[in-house]
């Protein structure tokens, strides 16, 4: 049995799919990312990171154009540390497609980005694992890339999907929540800064494990910054990244 | 001078955010929403992932999946 931690969310039904992962051949195949290669890069150019400023602290996400004045995300990143979006300063995207985010030149305005603001935001921060988790931004006076195309086409249980993010620095504090039995923390850190290196436009492959009313589950690493993260499936994005996908549709 | 004047032995304390900002890694804002998650087979972390580099490349980080 392959257990697929998600620490305190244990009475999500996901984890009882997620049990089941050791009768699933699917993960057999090999998977190589060449033969989507063209297909991933073109939706990796639509894949922002995305910076929250509120009154005392930073939300880091990713965010994804869909026409050049739209972008989705995860709605959550619009949430401070006390549920609260009233202190919101500031919300901007880097341009998108940029390999890797060096936050010294984001901090210093060496890089170019666009002050964006919140269209809707279907997430209402309630605990109810089945409330959308999605928000559409405008981009301003900006204009992003021509957008990538959307499908509510649904990928059968056991698809090769992939998450197109910007992965955070996991901290000691998260992964030691989310590997209570991890062999050695320190290699798992040099493991996970390998796998998913912070702020580095980043794809991680996985399988779809079933499929909801209005969501997804899946097996797939992921760690912080990629919330908002695209998933694609078939060169189309089908939805976007909170834990379980919320779809298109 | 512990051991000398049989002083208790100082309880450990957790690591503060900031004792974790002076390490080799940093700490971000709590979200109110922590669903990620990683993959661990026999105890160790993995993944299938790749970058995306400057030169518009894929160049894989992790994996194959291992096989079950």
């Amino acid at each position: 049995m392959v257990p697929f931690l998600n620490g305190s969310r244990a009475s999500y039904p996901v984890l009882d799919l997620l049990q089941c992962f050791s009768t699933n051949s699917s993960l057999q195949q090999q998977h190589t990312f060449n033969s989507d290669r063209e297909l991933l890069l073109r939706a990796s150019y639509r894949v922002a990171y995305l910076v929250v400023e509120f009154r005392g602290s930073t939300t880091n996400g990713t965010a994804l154009f869909i026409d050049e004045k739209h972008l989705l995300t995860a709605g959550h990143c619009f949430y401070d540390r006390n549920k609260r979006t009233d202190t919101i300063k500031r919300i901007r995207v880097v341009s998108p497609g940029l390999p890797y985010i060096n936050y010294s030149d984001l901090e210093n305005g060496e890089i170019f980005t666009l002050d964006c603001t919140i269209v809707k935001n279907l997430f209402k921060g309630t605990p109810d694992p089945n409330e959308p988790d999605i928000a559409l931004l405008h981009a301003g006076t900006g204009n992003g890339p021509l957008g990538t195309e959307l499908s509510a086409d649904l990928p059968p249980p056991g698809a090769v999907v992939d998450v197109i993010g910007y992965p955070q620095e996991p901290v000691m504090a998260w992964l030691k929540k989310k590997l209570n039995n991890i062999k050695d923390i320190d290699e798992t850190i040099k493991t996970v800064r390998k796998l998913l290196p912070y702020r580095t436009l980043t794809i991680s492959r996985g399988i779809i494990k079933n499929i909801a009313k209005s969501y997804i589950t899946y097996q797939v690493s992921t760690v912080p910054g990629m919330s908002g993260s695209c998933l694609v499936y078939q060169g189309k994005v089908i939805g976007i990244f909170k834990f379980r996908f919320v779809l298109m549709k | 001078m512990r051991y000398l004047f049989f002083l208790p032995r100082p309880e450990e304390e957790e690591m503060s955010s900031d004792d974790l900002l002076t390490m080799d890694t940093h700490v971000e804002d709590e979200s109110i929403v922590d669903e990620e998650g990683l993959m661990v087979e026999h105890g160790e972390v993995v993944g299938e992932t790749a970058i995306i580099t400057a030169e518009k490349q894929l160049q894989p980080t992790g994996g194959p999946l291992p096989e079950r």
